[in-house]
């Protein structure tokens, strides 16, 4: 029953519960601060990727096993899918073909 | 017979003579015993009224201290009253003011624990999605033999691999940049290629990014069948 005071509260000087309500509302401040600041660390990282998907127009599934190299390339006329078994290629032959989809016309 | 009359007046007066002479002098001496023995009570009686008047006195006296006290005490309780009535007054006040900060404080907490929920599940968010965008990165560089990075004056680096088929660690690098024009400038190429000025003219021409870096590719890989 929130309307009748603890005993703790009744033994508790009001300067300590101003303290304590001013400490709550100073961590409240940094906490929006340090909300603001998370929100930059991202862009970053999306910066690269983006760049990366500008170029390849490849976009990976994500969820596939790590040997398999799956995803779609989207071409400018129709997205073509991408299936590799990786252990069944050297890197050189992999990385050729996916940019044997990227057209080189200007 | 008047010598009797005179004898017997004679000898009647003498008997009343002895008659008072005894009784009169008992009767004085048992009134003046008399008058002394209620002389003696009555002055036993005064010392006692007196005694008790004097205690009456002396209670009386006590009376009115106590009275006097009595009042005195009554004067300092209801002060005391007074001042009871002001603490329990000013304790309300307090234990209201405290109620206050307690229910402002209860309500912060409240809210900080809410913020610190979306703040925990946004980091959970951001932390998934920085570590998606980290695994992109790596898919991409691993996958396309491309690494990109971003270098001292607000350039980008492009450093290809797995373009020597016999050294696929072989790093082929150039850099690009936006120059004061706003336009593409490709500021190194390591291999130099010849075609890197026409492929710059194109991209600034064409704004067509991918076919830019596609072709400096097949230009690097044309390098390896010389």
């Amino acid at each position: 029953d929130r309307s009748q005071p603890t005993r703790l509260s009744l033994f508790t000087h009001p300067t300590a519960l101003r303290q304590e309500l001013e400490e709550l509302r100073e961590e409240s401040r940094r906490l929006e601060e340090d909300m603001e600041r998370e929100d930059e660390a991202v862009p970053s990282a999306a910066y690269v990727t983006q760049l990366y998907y500008k170029i390849s127009r490849i976009d990976w599934d994500y969820e596939a096993e790590p040997a398999q190299i799956k995803g779609i390339h989207y071409g400018p006329d129709i997205a073509q899918p991408i299936a590799i078994d990786s252990s069944q290629h050297s890197r050189c032959f992999i990385s050729d073909y996916l940019w044997s989809l990227v057209p080189t016309t200007w | 017979t008047e010598d009797e009359i005179i004898l017997f007046e004679k000898e009647m007066n003498e008997f009343w003579t002895k008659i008072k002479s005894i009784y009169g002098t008992e009767q004085i001496s048992q009134t003046l015993a008399l008058r002394d023995s209620c002389k003696e009570s009555i002055k036993a009686l005064s010392e006692k009224w007196s005694k008790k008047l004097k205690e009456g006195d002396l209670m009386i006296d006590k009376i009115q201290e106590y009275s006097n006290e009595i009042l005195q005490q009554s004067k300092r309780i209801s002060e005391n009253q007074e001042h009871l009535t002001e603490i329990k007054s000013n304790l309300n006040q307090e234990q209201e003011q405290k109620k206050g900060l307690t229910d402002s404080i209860q309500e912060l907490k409240e809210e900080l624990m809410k913020k610190k929920e979306i703040i925990s599940s946004k980091n959970k968010a951001t932390k998934e999605r920085v570590e998606r965008l980290c695994k992109s990165k790596v898919l991409f560089a691993e996958r396309l033999g491309l690494e990109i990075r971003r270098i001292h004056n607000e350039q980008l680096q492009f450093i290809f691999r797995h373009i020597d088929h016999k050294d696929p660690d072989k790093p082929y690098v150039f850099t690009l940049s936006i120059n004061e024009q706003g336009d593409y400038e490709v500021t190194s190429c390591t291999p130099p290629l010849d075609c890197i000025a026409e492929f710059q003219l194109k991209v600034r021409e064409t704004n067509n990014f991918s076919a830019f870096v596609a072709n400096i590719r097949k230009a690097f890989t044309a390098l390896t069948y010389k």
